[in-house]
């Protein structure tokens, strides 16, 4: 159902995604006296564009989509192939809630095609999309429920973000001790303007970091629904004179920010990860998922934890997973298997964090749980133990390894598995891993304040 | 003697100094000064003020960008300082957010009208906020007792409308329950006259 109200604050009653016809949509622009339309796409790195148009080119752009030069964007189309069509997906239609005294301003995420019509397989959502069209050819659904974390930082008096952290706050922690509480309310009204449903937000472990955390859905929603709220996060924290990143480690001697993924498949409407006559109440469908997310996670971790800086945050001491193993009970290995069982039933990547782009990384996760299901793979024994306080030995004794230490340990992992270029295609295999080999050496031949702080003075 | 509390922006501090010993002189109370815009945000949703000064050029964001999030969250009345020539960029928002300007530069009497004129508007708005509130609830509860009176009529047309409404007065009185609530039980059809006649 529709829900065209508008209250008389900015903040009442906006639009919820829906089912929407192109007529409702021109309706929508029209009675909320919409003035751009900002049509959003993401590119391979995770980070979100778009390309504004005024509401009187909106009849043109929904029936004929908008073309664009995509040899400007990272990570798409070469110069001689530079013409691209962004093609809105008309279910994505939402109203911002924010700036309404200047014309309002709304969003349509766009699939990104060729101009013969073929959709182009640079574009993130399309290959999320080609992966879920593999698992429903299989009977399977996916839901992913993310859980992402993030810091607030003070900007300086130039605006530019610091990494002064807004409060001293702990995990839990009320007002005042959480002076970021104002701002995450604002945030979570915001997210429920746009059709969100927030399930809870709190302050996290670090000082000023913060999870809000937004009911699961179907894959491909979530993975928009990431991009958004990343958006939203840093669009109200400037209205509050504060800086919101996520990037996975800031500062170093305190927790990192993740994004655990919760999982899971369902089969004709059921959860296909239930089975009351288990053990664990868990199915040969989990286990195989589970498996295959344990077989296949490093070499998918260059896109789940896709910085220089990810790696920082997947070191021992920070409640960051390291090694792989699973258990239904600690919370010290990578995959966890929440309590809820039934339709609840799930299982937790605790690897990803915020920094990556959710649609790719969602496809791999995927792509390597229904490699479990297809080969009927089947996990190692669950480790119920804490792994932190296992030696090298004990850990090697009962199989258990890392997850790549570096990003060009991940990138060397990723391009030693077929299954992640079958999954990504050739074009976005070939520039993602180019692009992150620079990356890792432009670090590598870089001058770091660590260095000189140890070495200027003493050689 | 004014305790008005009052926050000031204007990206130096020998101006916010200036100006914060004026309004003090005036007895006013300034609660803050903040160099750049983020700074003042973050204090101004913690101690919201009662007025806020604003000057068009700050290190960080325009005087305008913040005048329009502070507006816009309502969070209090805006007085925006502004050269000549930066006079045309703020005009849209003294009409669509009463944001009142100032055109530098300023003598002390006009920065002390400019701020009664603002508390004095910003008064007002509040009041007739207020009164329209009022208004659209009235006129909300007006439209649930026609409704239902209408509908009582119908099902009992050996009763007068001045009958019918007296008893949803009456029982409304009597139970202590608005009588818009009486009438939205009517339309959902949980209350009819005679339920009505035996509460009243």
């Amino acid at each position: 159902m529709l829900q065209k109200t508008f209250g008389d604050t900015p903040r009442e009653g906006l639009v919820i995604m829906a089912n929407y016809t192109k007529q409702e949509i021109i309706d929508l622009v029209k009675d909320n006296d919409v003035r751009f339309i900002r049509l959003q796409f993401t590119d391979m790195f995770g980070v979100l564009k778009n390309v504004a148009i005024p509401s009187s080119q909106l009849d043109r752009v929904l029936n004929s989509g908008c073309m664009f030069d995509g040899s400007s964007i990272d990570g798409f189309a070469r110069i001689e192939e530079s013409d691209m069509h962004l093609m809105p997906d008309l279910n994505t239609f939402v109203i911002f809630p924010w700036r309404p005294q200047q014309g309002r301003v709304a969003r349509i995420i766009c699939d990104v095609y060729k101009t013969d019509g073929k959709p182009f397989d640079g574009c993130p959502r399309n290959i999320l999309k080609k992966v879920l069209k593999d698992a429903a050819d299989m009977g399977y659904t996916l839901n992913v429920g993310p859980e992402a974390e993030f810091f607030l930082f003070v900007t300086d008096a130039d605006g530019a973000p610091t990494t002064i952290t807004h409060d001293e706050g702990g995990y839990f922690d009320m007002a005042p001790v959480d002076r970021g509480e104002d701002c995450r309310r604002d945030i979570v009204l915001t997210l429920e303007n746009m059709g969100f449903e927030i399930e809870a937000s709190h302050h996290e472990v670090a000082q000023g970091q913060h999870e809000i955390d937004f009911k699961y859905d179907d894959a491909l929603t979530t993975a928009d629904n990431i991009m958004t709220f990343k958006l939203v996060v840093k669009t109200i924290a400037q209205k509050h004179g504060l800086y919101a990143t996520f990037m996975p480690k800031p500062i170093f001697g305190i927790n990192g920010s993740g994004m655990h993924a919760n999982q899971s498949l369902s089969k004709g409407g059921v959860n296909a990860f239930f089975d009351p006559s288990d053990e664990l109440e868990l199915s040969k469908d989990a286990y195989a998922y589970i498996a295959g997310l344990m077989e296949n996670v490093k070499s998918i971790a260059a896109v789940t934890n896709p910085l220089v800086n990810s790696y920082k945050r997947l070191v021992p001491g920070y409640e960051a997973p390291v090694y792989i193993a699973w258990s239904g009970k600690n919370r010290s290995p990578l995959i966890r298997i929440p309590a809820a069982r039934g339709a609840g039933t799930r299982v937790e990547l605790r690897c990803p964090d915020p920094s990556c782009n959710p649609y790719l990384a969602i496809a791999l996760m995927l792509a390597a749980g229904l490699k479990g299901i297809k080969e009927n793979l089947t996990p190692p024994p669950a480790v119920n133990k804490n792994i932190f306080a296992m030696s090298a030995d004990e850990r090697a004794a009962e199989g258990i390894e890392s997850l790549p230490g570096s990003l060009m340990e991940a990138v060397e992992e990723m391009k030693a598995n077929p299954l992640v270029r079958e999954v990504l295609g050739d074009h976005v295999f070939d520039l993602y891993t180019t692009e992150k080999e620079n990356e890792w050496n432009k670090y590598r031949l870089t001058v770091h304040q660590w260095e000189l702080d140890n070495y200027l003075a003493k050689f | 003697m004014n305790s008005v509390r009052i926050s000031l922006v204007t990206g130096s501090d020998e101006t916010n100094e200036k100006l914060s010993a004026i309004m003090s002189s005036e007895g006013y109370s300034v609660i803050g000064t903040h160099v750049s815009g983020g700074d003042a945000l973050r204090m101004v949703r913690a101690h919201v003020p009662e007025l806020i000064m604003i000057n068009y050029t700050l290190p960080d964001m325009t005087g305008r960008e913040l005048a329009s999030i502070i507006c816009a969250d309502n969070i209090c009345p805006v007085i925006m300082l502004v050269s000549s020539s930066e006079r045309v960029y703020c005009e849209d928002l003294v009409d669509e957010m009463n944001v009142v300007l100032v055109e530098k530069p300023m003598s002390r009497i006009q920065i002390l009208s400019a701020i009664d004129i603002t508390l004095q508007q910003a008064k007002l708005i509040r009041n007739l906020e207020s009164k329209i509130s009022k208004l659209s609830d009235s006129l909300e509860s007006r439209k649930f007792i026609e409704r239902a009176k209408s509908m009582l009529i119908v099902a009992n047309p050996e009763s007068t409308e001045e009958e019918i409404y007296n008893a949803m007065r009456t029982a409304s009185m009597n139970q202590r329950m608005p009588i818009k609530r009486i009438a939205e039980l009517v339309i959902e059809g949980k209350m009819d006259l005679g339920v009505l006649t035996a509460m009243a």
